[in-house]
């Protein structure tokens, strides 16, 4: 006869072996009910309008498409994506992509948040970089050359300028400037009182210093050596080109006396109502001037900026998505990045959003093809990069600012703000 | 002569202090494409508020403007009553470490809250609290119980003991004594560390901005950054909502100032 002491250890572990059994079958449940993988997707686009409904239709059409997949969106705000992004990575719980733009994407790539593209690519029938210019896909890449990032939505920038203001001036609206000296010109012709020619970005801040890459570019200057080492910005030609684009305020007045203090919101206001008549901006720049300033609509137009040595354009809005390395879910976020930068989407990226998609086919296509917008802007694409990547982009960025307002102010001469700027840079990148 | 010096200056202290008030309820009352003008128009030549309806129209501001006063409210309760007990606590009773309790309550004060960031969103995340006015209660609270615990105590020790022995001699045990007797002669110092507490949950950005990614869940500061997007700013709106989210601290102040100005025991001992 089995006592209540012998019996007790049998108890004991059946018990348990059945509480582990009934804790199985409860976790069990939810898997057998196949619930659909989550794909969390952060981006700043999630709150403006229209890049977040055109991003959710395409959603809509990508779960239609693949009903086991659910994609949420994850809001930041542009100005603050990184630090929440970053944050997120480093707490373990970082969204399956991530959407962000050239600038910061060598740092995120060197922290290890991104997965390396190169085997899923290689594992496609289809050549998937080609669907992208090489500088738009070169903008996310590694030391080794290897892709981190697809490209979404792309936009160099160009010269936007009134149409109705060039006509007001005697200018031919359909002969815009082609080179510095005409440029210079137009700027005199369509200064007038309180009417500016240009209107620059000399705030010293990211989006100032981003419109200065294309003038140095086109001179012939870079800001780094070939190997990104060393800075390269004491040449003549990058001093030279520092030097035409502040004598536009300094010497020239043709563009307003708060250059200084001028960023992308100060000159989206002068542009609107008509203070500024050009501008250095992206196809962007038609709907935040119409959305101020509605009676402007149909007034403002696209060309090239002018060219002087190099026939040459920013990159100015490349904004590209990753896979991270949080994600569990990988086959199915490459599937959304193949579906989100294919042909297709990228029709409804311009239908929708009114930016141009990364993928080059989708450019071709009857829809886009035939339009204004697209047809100025075309050119620009196909020698659109990004002036130069590293890690310490940010560092870089604020040492040309300070360069930038010293030369504006007149604290310096441009030649000595240049060589601080210079030894600034190579200190930063010798850290 | 010298009193209209003082004035003079006194004015020009106050034009520096009162500028970006006036700034903003100007920009609030532009319509948007007259947000910045050249030349500067010191006035609106059409004031509107249109920007005062669009945040709560056209924007979930009513929500943001709910989630944070929950959030403050909750966080204001929940340390003012935690603190009130420790406050206490430190300043009636003697044992072991209290001094070092003290020293370390400092010493996390000491430590810039932005290094907690990755930690807390690992316990948030780790204990299902991401994306939930909880976790932003929990994070606020352990910010400002330390402070609040120092205030408060500071304050319990200003209280006379004679009150505490008071009502315990009239029937009371020490928790009653503390609830029925000390608590309401230290209401000053209470508003004074509430309002401390009510204004740090009320307008912190980065803990919330992280520690949230809905706009069911954002609270005001984190709404109002959302009015910078990629290309533009809604300059009026952003103004009307910056504004409009001074109304409760200011209201919160106008209705408690009697109790901060009021006498500590005033009466309390006869």
């Amino acid at each position: 006869m089995t006592t209540w002491r012998q019996a007790r250890p049998w108890m004991t572990w059946g018990g348990a072996a059945l509480g582990v059994a009934a804790l199985a079958l409860t976790l069990a449940g939810p898997a057998t009910a196949q619930a659909p993988v989550q794909l969390r997707f952060m981006s700043w686009y999630f709150g403006e309008d229209p890049a977040g409904p055109a991003l959710k239709a395409l959603f809509a059409e990508f779960e239609k498409r693949n009903p086991t997949i659910k994609v949420v969106a994850e809001t930041v705000t542009s100005a603050e994506r990184v630090p929440k992004f970053t944050a997120a990575m480093e707490a373990g719980r970082g969204p399956d992509i991530y959407m962000d733009t050239p600038p910061n994407a060598p740092n995120l790539i060197a922290r290890g948040y991104c997965t390396n593209l190169e085997p899923l690519m290689k594992a496609e029938k289809e050549d998937i970089k080609a669907r992208f210019t090489k500088g738009d896909l070169d903008s996310f890449t590694d030391e080794k050359g290897d892709h981190y990032f697809l490209p979404y939505s792309t936009g160099p920038m160009g010269l936007i300028y009134n149409a109705k203001a060039f006509q007001d001036a005697g200018l031919d609206p359909n002969q815009p400037p082609r080179t510095w000296e005409e440029l210079l010109d137009y700027s005199k012709k369509l200064t007038k009182g309180d009417r500016y020619g240009i209107g620059l970005f000399g705030k010293g801040d990211n989006s100032s210093v981003w419109r200065l890459w294309y003038w140095w570019m086109s001179n012939g200057g870079s800001v780094l050596t070939p190997d990104g080492k060393r800075s390269a910005i004491n040449s003549p030609e990058f001093i030279e080109a520092v030097d035409f684009w502040a004598d536009l305020y300094r010497k020239h007045k043709v563009a307003p006396p708060s250059v200084p203090t001028n960023s992308f919101g100060e000159n989206n206001q002068l542009l609107a109502q008509g203070v500024v008549a050009m501008v250095e901006s992206g196809v962007w720049q038609f709907g935040v001037t119409e959305k101020i300033n509605p009676a402007i609509k149909g007034q403002l137009r696209a060309a090239p900026m002018p060219t002087r040595k190099v026939k040459v354009a920013v990159g100015g809005g490349t904004d590209s998505l990753c896979i991270t390395k949080s994600s569990q879910h990988v086959k199915e976020a490459w599937e959304l990045l193949k579906f989100l930068s294919d042909e297709q989407s990228g029709v409804t990226v311009w239908k929708i959003h009114g930016k141009f998609p990364a993928n080059v086919r989708a450019m071709q296509r009857p829809e886009l093809k035939s339009d204004p917008l697209v047809v100025a802007f075309e050119p620009m694409i196909q020698v659109a990069r990004t002036p130069f990547k590293s890690t310490k982009y940010v560092e870089i960025t604020q040492a040309l600012g300070v360069m930038q307002q010293e030369v504006l102010t007149g604290s310096k001469t441009t030649a000595a703000s240049v060589k601080a700027a210079s030894d600034r840079i190579d200190a930063i990148l010798r850290d | 002569m010298w009193p209209a010096a003082v004035y003079a200056a006194l004015a020009v202290v106050n034009i520096f202090v009162l500028f970006p008030l006036y700034s903003m309820i100007a920009t609030s009352i532009r319509p948007a494409s007259a947000t910045m003008t050249v030349p500067v128009q010191w006035w609106p030549a059409a004031p509107t508020l249109a920007a005062y309806a669009s945040i709560w129209v056209g924007r979930p501001y009513g929500r943001y403007f709910l989630n944070s006063a929950l959030v403050a409210s909750a966080t204001t309760l929940v340390s003012i009553g935690f603190a009130a007990l420790a406050g206490y606590g430190f300043s009636r009773y003697r044992f072991r470490g209290a001094s070092g309790l003290l020293m370390a309550m400092v010493a996390t004060q000491m430590i810039p809250s932005i290094l907690l960031l990755i930690t807390y969103f690992k316990v948030v995340s780790w204990f299902g609290l991401y994306n939930t006015l909880t976790a932003l209660v929990l994070a606020y609270t352990s910010f400002v119980l330390p402070f609040t615990t120092w205030l408060l105590k500071g304050y319990f020790d200003s209280v006379p003991i004679e009150l505490d022995e008071a009502a315990l001699i009239d029937g009371c045990s020490p928790l009653s004594g503390f609830l029925r007797v000390i608590l309401p002669v230290a209401l000053p110092g209470i508003t004074a560390t509430s309002i401390y507490a009510f204004l740090l949950a009320w307008n912190e950005f980065i803990f919330a901005y992280v520690l949230t990614d809905s706009s069911e869940k954002y609270t005001i500061s984190v709404g109002i950054a959302h009015f910078f997007g990629e290309y533009s700013v809604a300059w009026n709106e952003l103004m009307a909502a910056g504004l409009v989210a001074a109304v409760p601290p200011i209201v919160l102040y106008l209705f408690t100032s009697r109790f901060l100005v009021s006498g500590l025991t005033a009466g309390a001992l006869k």
